[in-house]
């Protein structure tokens, strides 16, 4: 394997967070900081070439220039200058560092929750209620629909408490509790499956990419 | 001092590591969800494009990028037009390096023909809208900076009216909006590949087709991997399909110890 620093310093900070599993270290805090710096830096650069240089930075520049070139045009005619409310709403988000100016965000906020309740509700509503009950309420009773059918009865009848689940309503609640507990160790495997998985792509980076042990 | 916890940590790590140096190949069958995001993509028209979204942080980069990889063969082999963008920040980083590593195998393919990359854009809902209206509105420029504009590719792919399919890569509920905004509001068919973890969650929305497809954990990627060798599609390195004989091993290792665990506490409570 050619020699490559980026991919020896890439195995010796897998070590140091291997480390923790041993106990708490200064090599671990090492990587776990330099994890967290290298993230965030990396957020920002991102954020700065693909959203504040092209969405406020250049429109804002072109705007200038077309203002101080473009003679006998009306002003509402430059598309940059509708750029300018959104803009001022993303700067009054920062008027939360100031005690004495914090109001101002809550039009920003104000806009955003506005805008997001007239979209989005509907359409969640649609995603989460409509199309899951058309999914449930089905004509073709094969054996896994009508189990479909039981699970969720049985389930939303666990959760309502207006009755002492005693008796029948007992019996039909603790059918959805088995329900649940499926839904609970489906849920775990899949974890162990993910965090597992975790492991190997570490396993595979350091035989493959830094000891070239296996293709 | 060695505890319990150190001696299953140990186990583990062998039990994961044994395998990739003395591999037992096991067999890894074909789920419905995974073969049907397979044929969708597969049935995508000259005239339509196929969106690629690498929604995911490092942190789930082992399972999610085998997925991103695996697709983008399957689309550069068939020269299927494919786009590929992201909602999560740190995901061009990843996207840059699965391009990278499957368009070399395909030198045939063409950046801005057959090909785009559209990096991070912030806004998730907003985003997702105004791509329903306008790709090029929302990603003036590409990840390079070039003019989306001047590429050929957005010639024919305007909006959602020509895309085929969305395939979201994402270890959150991200494939969520993607479904509210693209599917519900626009009718875009989206398929996703998620984590183990959120994949038990990700099942109800195939029940109901909200999703045409799930590639769920490294298993889905490993499935899609074996799809694309069934089919003669070329892979430098199936790096999903590599990994499952550990994920078995510790999966058994598992077992093995939740039955001891509850031996002894069985045993235990005898006392």
């Amino acid at each position: 394997m050619p020699f490559d620093i980026w991919v020896w310093i890439a195995a010796i900070l897998t070590f140091c967070i291997f480390s923790f599993l041993y106990k708490d270290n200064p090599l671990f805090k090492l990587a776990e900081h330099l994890f967290v710096g290298t993230s965030v830096g990396y957020s920002i650069a991102i954020t700065w070439h693909q959203a504040v240089l092209p969405k406020i930075i250049t429109p804002m520049k072109r705007l200038i220039t077309t203002i101080r070139t473009a003679s006998g045009t009306s002003i509402f005619s430059i598309p940059e200058l509708y750029y300018i409310f959104p803009i001022v709403l993303g700067i009054l988000m920062f008027t939360r560092f100031s005690r004495r100016h914090a109001w101002l965000s809550r039009w920003p906020i104000a806009f955003v929750i506005g805008f997001g309740s007239g979209v989005g509700v509907p359409l969640s509503l649609q995603n989460y209620v409509f199309k899951q009950m058309e999914g449930t309420v089905t004509i073709d009773l094969t054996i896994s629909n009508i189990i479909l059918i039981i699970g969720v009865f049985t389930t939303l009848f666990y959760f309502f408490f207006s009755i002492a689940h005693r008796g029948k309503v007992g019996g039909v609640a603790r059918i959805g509790v088995y329900f649940i507990m499926v839904a609970f160790g489906a849920g775990f495997g899949y974890t162990v499956m993910a965090r597992v998985s975790l492991l190997i792509g570490r396993i595979q980076f350091l035989l493959h990419d830094w000891l070239g042990l296996i293709p | 001092m060695t505890t319990e916890r150190q001696i299953i940590f140990l186990l583990l790590a062998i039990g994961v590591t044994i395998p990739f140096l003395v591999p037992m190949r096991l067999k890894i069958n074909v789920t419905p969800p995974v073969y049907s995001l397979y044929r969708v993509i597969d049935r995508t028209r000259p005239d339509q494009a196929v969106i690629l979204s690498f929604d995911f942080a490092p942190s789930t980069a082992p399972e999610l990028m085998p997925m991103g990889a695996a697709i983008l063969r399957h689309c550069l082999a068939r020269r299927i037009k494919v786009i590929i963008t992201s909602l999560a920040i740190q995901g061009p980083g990843l996207a840059e390096i699965a391009l990278d590593e499957v368009s070399s195998e395909y030198p045939q393919a063409e950046y801005g023909k057959d090909y785009a990359f559209l990096g991070y854009v912030p806004g998730y809902s907003a985003v997702v809208l105004k791509m329903g209206d306008a790709i090029t509105k929302v990603y003036e420029k590409d990840y390079y900076g070039q003019k989306t504009d001047a590429l050929a590719i957005f010639k024919t792919i305007k909006n959602f009216d020509n895309i085929n399919t969305v395939v979201v890569l994402t270890g959150s509920a991200l494939y969520q909006t993607w479904i509210i905004y693209g599917y519900i509001r626009y009718g875009v068919k989206v398929g996703a590949g998620v984590t183990a973890v959120e994949a038990a969650a990700t099942y109800p929305y195939l029940q109901t087709g909200q999703l045409v497809g799930l590639l769920g954990g490294l298993k889905g990627a490993a499935e899609y991997e074996t799809i694309l060798e069934e089919k003669g599609i070329y892979q430098e390195r199936k790096r999903a399909t590599i990994g499952m004989d550990s994920q078995s091993i510790a999966h058994l290792l598992m077992i093995v110890l939740i039955i001891i665990g509850n031996i002894i506490y069985w045993r235990m409570r005898r006392r």
